[in-house]
């Protein structure tokens, strides 16, 4: 592909999610409001690079102290791209892996990211989300129904080579409003890594409600 | 009351019954296994449970015991991702079995040593048929009694199946109904589970018996040597070259 088409292709379906700002702004507030009501919120990627995604946003400076990844070895590609790959169509196993929080109250936000919303690994998480009563805020390709908020990354597919970064972008967006949003004392410190030191006591008040910690 | 010795006169007496009862089949079983290993096949070892799957583990790159050995490390099925996780939940799977199979490319004329107590859920069952399927010699280290008094259909695999029951051959671990083996007043129910002791046992005999077999057949089996002393990762390193890309978990 030619370089300054790609690029360009990029930057305009990233401009084009400024025609979603008004739903970016209601996840962010669904968000805001549940770290005012000591919330957790849940965020779950359906596939290997959709989980992988939540890493730049877990336990990272300027991000919310409260975001409860739900990571599983089914989806880390440090147990085999190969296998995940054959996991992801396995019947039953995306409720198996969600069913593993303890900490998920009816009225919490979850945070659904796939490439495609009709992947069983994704409709089994949205269906099961909804089963407990989670307030739930996709980041897929095309619409995703059933979700309170459904945010479109305007990728054609996950192959077309935009949608890390459409779906990055619009994580980035929903947590930079987030930080702007809430005290500060809700939002991990530091330039580039958490500030260990200066968040050592908050990082004991969630080291056992947020799994992966 | 002295659990301790309790516990040591229980587990005692369930390796005399499993010395007594199993050492033909044993004898058997290593012949098939020598056998195959002499053709240049593997042994996989696979505990599809939680608590199975530390069986497996304990054979893996050590001292004196047989290389030729492939342990199934599957992250879903095992407890170190979460032991809820996996008891209440993966090892419930119908599917990952198939998965867990093809990503370790088990294939015709492979052994398969599986290794669980209850011998009932999905994958342990879904697993074996597959294994056969694929034209692989499985051996099963279970206790039937045990699992036929599991009637539990939430934690079965659907065709009501046991793992002693899809084998083409079981060892027997006589591992009693319910794992526990002491009986006081003062607890509700049994305490002090037995299955992973009988199930390393079991298999440690059988690898034994598959070692001297080799031998007796004009084979010298590669068995490690400590990697912990001087020279011990050097004397292992020839045969490591050989397995690797062959055995996921080397």
């Amino acid at each position: 592909m030619n370089v300054e088409v790609y690029i360009n292709k990029v930057a305009f379906k990233i401009s084009e999610l400024s025609n979603q700002k008004s739903e970016i702004m209601r996840a962010a507030a669904i968000l805001s409001d549940a770290i005012m009501n000591d919330r957790l919120l849940h965020i779950y990627g359906s596939e290997e690079v959709s989980s992988s995604l939540i890493a730049s946003h877990f336990f990272k400076a300027g991000k919310p102290m409260n975001l409860n990844p739900m990571f599983d070895p089914s989806l880390d590609p440090a147990h085999g791209s190969y296998r995940n790959t054959m996991c992801m169509e396995v019947p039953g196993l995306a409720p198996c892996i969600l069913d593993y929080y303890e900490y998920v109250e009816e009225g919490d936000p979850i945070i659904l990211i796939g490439s495609d919303p009709i992947f069983i690994g994704f409709s089994e998480a949205l269906e099961w989300a909804k089963a407990k009563g989670l307030i739930v805020i996709a980041v897929t390709c095309s619409p995703a129904q059933g979700a309170e908020v459904s945010l479109k990354t305007g990728s054609e597919s996950y192959a077309d080579g935009t949608y890390i970064a459409l779906a990055s972008t619009i994580l980035e967006l929903m947590f930079d409003k987030v930080k702007e949003s809430v005290p500060e004392r809700f939002i991990w410190k530091g330039s580039r890594f958490v500030d260990l030191q200066h968040d050592k006591d908050r990082i004991k008040e969630v080291l056992f409600r947020v799994k992966h910690l | 009351m002295n659990p301790a010795i309790d516990y040591f006169d229980a587990i005692t007496s369930l390796i005399n019954a499993v010395k007594d009862t199993e050492k033909d089949k044993i004898i058997k079983a290593a012949e098939i296994i020598a056998c195959r290993v002499a053709d240049g096949h593997l042994v996989f070892l696979w505990g599809p449970g939680g608590h199975s799957s530390i069986f497996s583990e304990d054979a893996m790159y050590r001292k004196g015991e047989l290389a030729s050995v492939c342990p199934i490390y599957d992250p879903n099925i095992s407890l170190s991702h979460g032991a809820a996780r996996e008891i209440n939940g993966m090892e419930r799977i119908e599917g990952l079995n198939k998965i867990i199979i093809e990503y370790n490319q088990i294939s015709q004329g492979d052994i398969v040593i599986f290794g669980s107590a209850y011998g009932i859920n999905p994958v342990a069952i879904g697993g074996a048929i597959e294994c056969r399927n694929r034209g692989a010699y499985v051996i099963s280290i279970t206790s039937p009694s045990f699992s036929d008094q599991s009637h539990y259909a939430g934690a079965k695999h659907k065709s009501g199946q046991s793992l002693y029951s899809v084998s083409d051959m079981y060892l027997d671990s006589h591992v009693p109904y319910g794992d526990a083996v002491l009986q006081y007043d003062c607890f509700e129910h049994k305490i002090s589970p037995v299955a992973t002791i009988m199930q390393a046992i079991l298999l440690k005999a059988l690898l034994a018996q598959t070692m001297v077999k080799l031998k007796e057949m004009g084979h010298d089996p590669f068995t490690w040597t400590n990697s912990l002393q001087a020279g011990g990762i050097e004397a292992n390193q020839d045969y490591m070259k050989r397995i690797w890309g062959r055995v996921k978990s080397m």
